[in-house]
């Protein structure tokens, strides 16, 4: 068992880097230089002395080779690097910002997995062979609605025409509720798409006969017996759906004007602000890591029959 | 209540499965009765409608089914009609159902105990869980389990075939219901433990006067464990009766060939002499393989010093429960895997050594056909591609060549030449074997090695199927090895025998011979298992 997470650990750092090196390189060939774009700038009246002073002190005249280095050695140092556009600690914006989006993907993966029970409970147990048939096109239609669009209407309706939840003016919890819940709908597709085709497989095997003619309940059946048996592959892709929630944060809290992670990357883009999108890009992997090594140990948790395996496996 | 009064009694029951627009009538007018404390077999080919009825008795058939007319009593409550809801409090409490494959019918994610206890409780919503606990210890211990305590802990993967069927039928019989529909109960087990739950079901049967529906396709284990025998035929009762009564005087023509048809009707091989010289196309001698451990540790030893000689164009069977290490032996015969120690060789050579032309050769004149034939073809593949891919591997490049050679071997094994254009999904299971053995002839091979290659069939078309064989054993003057658990279909097929008991060859030696002197115990009271061995008798059937 020590063996398996020790390799998975040293799987994780050799993604991080590999994410990290990958960013660098991609970078590094962005048209532009955001140190020129930035004090080039007329009004600021500065020299070409003193721009080529400011250059030098953000190492960009170095070789591509030594910048890495020296980027690198920072990093693993735990020095995030400055703001290009703003100067500011690059880990301080992140400290701020993260909270937003860190309530986003709360809200929006809970909501996602609330609406994914609810309609697979509908689309497996509905009376009829056609409803079910009709119910089950449903959540590939949903994934291939933009999501801009499904929040601009949520807003539309929910907030300036039913008046149901503020979005101007509020923070916490409330700022991203509306905006959360929108998201969810898109994140909930392959969720639903996923546990509908284990379930199936599952509803298909001998012991659910033997359960109902023992008495059970098709809800009862459903819940005790198909859900924890279609768990795992629904674990595994909802490892997978975080990725789909950090791409939506960033339109998301575009469209409704949150100061979230999101925002920022967009920003960092805009300005060509290598040190922000460089930190953005590691935290999300690093997030994305840690939410796929937690669902891989959740496994065996679930299925008896992968415990034994390991603990065999381990001996 | 009256032991004498019925517990389930049947009219005139229609049931048809309705697929768009056309309809299939799987029941026609079936009326039956079971008493208490009786047990009543439902015997008939495969899509006969057995598994219809079981299903109808619960209320469980699918949406697509429908019942036209007649009535089931389940005691006094009528069934036909009854909402879900009466159903349910019905099911699992007054009738229950043991059902076929232990191995699928537990919920692998759920420990024995949960899966008892909610069984319980569906029924006494009240229940107190540590009461019921108590109370199931009793009951397994009851079934012939072992340590219960323990087992309650223990996941469905923990058990073995049989003790998990011991459990399903402790959670059917923990209400103590009037009727027990068990449909094919043992068709998944080894044939001794077979014997066991059978004889479990007997006891349980006569201590609780429980009337039970055994639906079995068996009829030589209908003939030993059930009072009465009703025969179904395409969805029609054509015969019921007293077991014996049955047996000893069959009324209709379909009834006389199920029986005819039983291998246990045929005589044992009589020792054929071949003419020529005796040449042996397999000799097998001292053969030992173990399967490495973890870490590389020597492992179990599947097999241990087993020795045998085929003579070329006759038939050597090897009968073995599951795990006896049938399976690494042919692994060994067809020189995927090296033995340990000990030989094999097959027409001269080495298949473990030989390489090159040699060993292509070899791998031609070897030939395996497999149990289910449904899981080596591609269902999507249409039956003439599949033959044609040998061909095509062998060099014959030739369309025209090609399609002779076809529709011969279709002759050969007595299929029409339509069933090229049929997909492997579409075929019932005589003709996909049928394809399978036509497949493996298609390379001129010397020997067959014949996988459990009739165990899936029904008693007629395995009649067929083995008949089939002895005449290509004949015309083509071909070896086989016929490994199978079925001691009955070995008996008919076989000229010499062995029996291997948990990687030890226990006995060897002619047909006749082993069948009717047994030396080893396991083989005696294998011989004693088989099912329905009243019965074996020259076939003397007018
Ligand atoms: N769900 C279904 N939809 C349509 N037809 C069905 C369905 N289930 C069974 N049938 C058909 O009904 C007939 C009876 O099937 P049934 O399963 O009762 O046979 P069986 O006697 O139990 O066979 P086996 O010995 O193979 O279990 C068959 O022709 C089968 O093809
Ligand atoms: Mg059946």
């Amino acid at each position: 068992m020590t063996r398996y997470i020790l390799s998975r650990a040293l799987q994780a750092l050799l993604v991080l880097w590999g994410a990290f090196t990958l960013s660098f390189v991609l970078l590094q060939v962005m048209p532009g230089d955001a140190v020129l774009i930035k004090f080039q700038d007329p009004e600021l009246g500065l020299s070409p002395q003193q721009i080529s002073d400011i250059r030098a002190s953000y190492g960009a005249d170095e070789s591509a080779f030594v910048q890495y280095a020296h980027v690198l050695g920072r990093t693993l140092a735990g020095q995030l690097g400055y703001s290009i556009e703003t100067g500011v600690p690059v880990s301080r914006m992140l400290h701020a910002a993260y909270p937003t989006t860190l309530r986003l993907a709360v809200v929006s993966f809970g909501g996602a997995i609330m609406l994914a029970a609810g309609f697979a409970t509908a689309a497996l147990l509905a009376p009829l062979r056609p409803l079910r048939a009709a119910l089950r096109l449903v959540p590939g239609l949903a994934s291939g609605i933009p999501v801009f669009w499904l929040e601009i209407v949520a807003i539309q309706l929910v907030s300036f025409h039913w008046k149901l939840v503020p979005v101007v003016g509020v923070s916490g919890w409330t700022a991203v509720l509306l905006p959360g819940l929108a998201l969810a709908i898109p994140i909930s597709a392959p969720l639903t798409q996923v546990f509908l085709s284990a379930a199936e497989r599952v509803m298909a095997q001998p012991f659910i006969d033997v359960l109902r003619a023992r008495g059970a309940s098709p809800l009862r059946i459903l819940y005790a017996h198909v859900l924890p048996n279609a768990l795992p592959p629904t674990l595994t892709i909802s490892g997978l759906v975080f990725g789909e929630i950090l791409a939506g944060a960033v339109v998301t809290e575009t469209v409704f004007g949150l100061d979230g992670l999101g925002q920022l990357a967009q920003q960092a883009v805009a300005n060509q602000d290598v040190a922000v999108l460089q930190a953005i890009i590691l935290i999300s992997v690093a997030g994305f890591v840690v939410i796929n090594f937690t669902v891989d140990a959740l496994h065996p948790l679930i299925d008896p029959r992968i415990r034994r395996t390991q603990a065999g496996g381990a001996a | 209540m009256n032991a004498a009064s019925p517990q389930l009694s049947i009219r005139d029951l229609d049931v048809v499965y309705e697929s768009r627009g056309s309809a299939h009538h799987a029941l026609k007018g079936v009326s039956l009765e079971v008493r208490a404390g009786e047990m009543l077999a439902l015997v008939g080919e495969s899509g006969s409608g057995k598994s219809t009825l079981g299903r109808a008795i619960l209320g469980l058939l699918p949406e697509s089914a429908r019942i036209q007319r007649g009535s089931i009593m389940v005691g006094d409550t009528e069934i036909v009609g009854l909402p879900e809801r009466a159903l349910r409090r019905i099911r699992g409490a007054r009738v229950a159902l043991i059902p076929q494959d232990p191995a699928h019918s537990l919920d692998p994610v759920r420990t024995i105990g949960a899966q008892l206890v909610e069984a319980v409780h569906l029924h006494e919503p009240r229940g107190n869980t540590a009461t019921t606990r108590r109370m199931l210890v009793g009951l397994l211990e009851r079934v012939g389990i072992k340590e219960p305590e323990r087992r309650l802990h223990q996941y469905p993967h923990e058990l073995s075939g049989g003790m998990r069927q011991r459990v399903l039928i402790a959670a059917a019989i923990a209400q103590r219901p009037a009727l027990i529909v068990a449909d094919e109960p043992t068709s998944a087990l080894d044939v001794s433990v077979q014997v066991q739950i059978m004889a479990l079901l007997a006891e349980l049967r006569h201590e609780m006067g429980t009337a039970m529906l055994f639906i079995t396709h068996d009829l030589g284990l209908a003939s030993e464990q059930a009072d009465r025998v009703a025969v179904l035929q395409h969805g029609t009762l054509c015969e019921t009766g007293e077991t014996k009564a049955l047996f000893a005087n069959p009324r209709t023509p379909y009834t006389r060939r199920l029986l005819a048809d039983l291998p246990l009707f045929h005589e044992a091989r009589a020792p054929r002499r071949t003419e020529g010289p005796r040449e042996d196309a397999i000799v097998v001698s001292h053969l030992t393989y173990a399967y490495k451990g973890a870490g590389g540790r020597p492992g179990h030893k599947a097999v241990r010093d087993i020795s045998f000689n085929v003579v070329a164009g006759q038939t050597h069977g090897i009968v073995g429960e599951s795990g006896s290490g049938k399976t690494t032996l042919l692994r060994c015969l067809l020189g995927l895997i090296t033995p340990d120690s000990g030989s094999v060789h097959i027409l001269g050579e080495n298949p473990a050594r030989v390489e090159g032309a040699a060993q292509r050769a070899l791998r031609r004149a070897v030939q395996f056909v497999y149990q289910n034939p449904h899981v080596s073809f591609d269902p999507r593949c249409r039956a003439a591609d599949i033959l044609a891919e040998p061909l095509i591997n062998a060099g014959l490049h030739d369309r025209g060549a090609r399609t002779e050679r076809i529709r011969t071997m279709l002759e050969r094994v007595q299929l029409p030449p339509a069933v090229l254009e049929r997909r492997a999904a579409n075929m019932s299971g005589g003709q996909s074997q049928r394809l399978a053995i036509a497949r493996a002839l298609l390379c001129d091979p010397k020997i067959l090695i014949l996988d459990e290659v009739v165990s899936a069939l029904d008693v007629s078309v395995q009649a067929e199927i083995l008949t089939l064989l002895e005449t290509l054993q004949h015309q083509l003057n071909l070896t086989y090895v016929f490994v199978s658990h079925d001691l009955a279909v070995v008996r008919r097929i076989a000229d010499t025998v062995s029996i291997i008991r948990a990687g030890e060859q226990v006995e060897h030696g002619p047909t006749e011979t082993v069948f009717s002197t047994p030396h080893d115990d396991y083989t005696k009271r294998l011989l004693a298992a088989i099912p329905g061995r009243d019965l074996m008798r020259p076939a003397v059937l007018a």
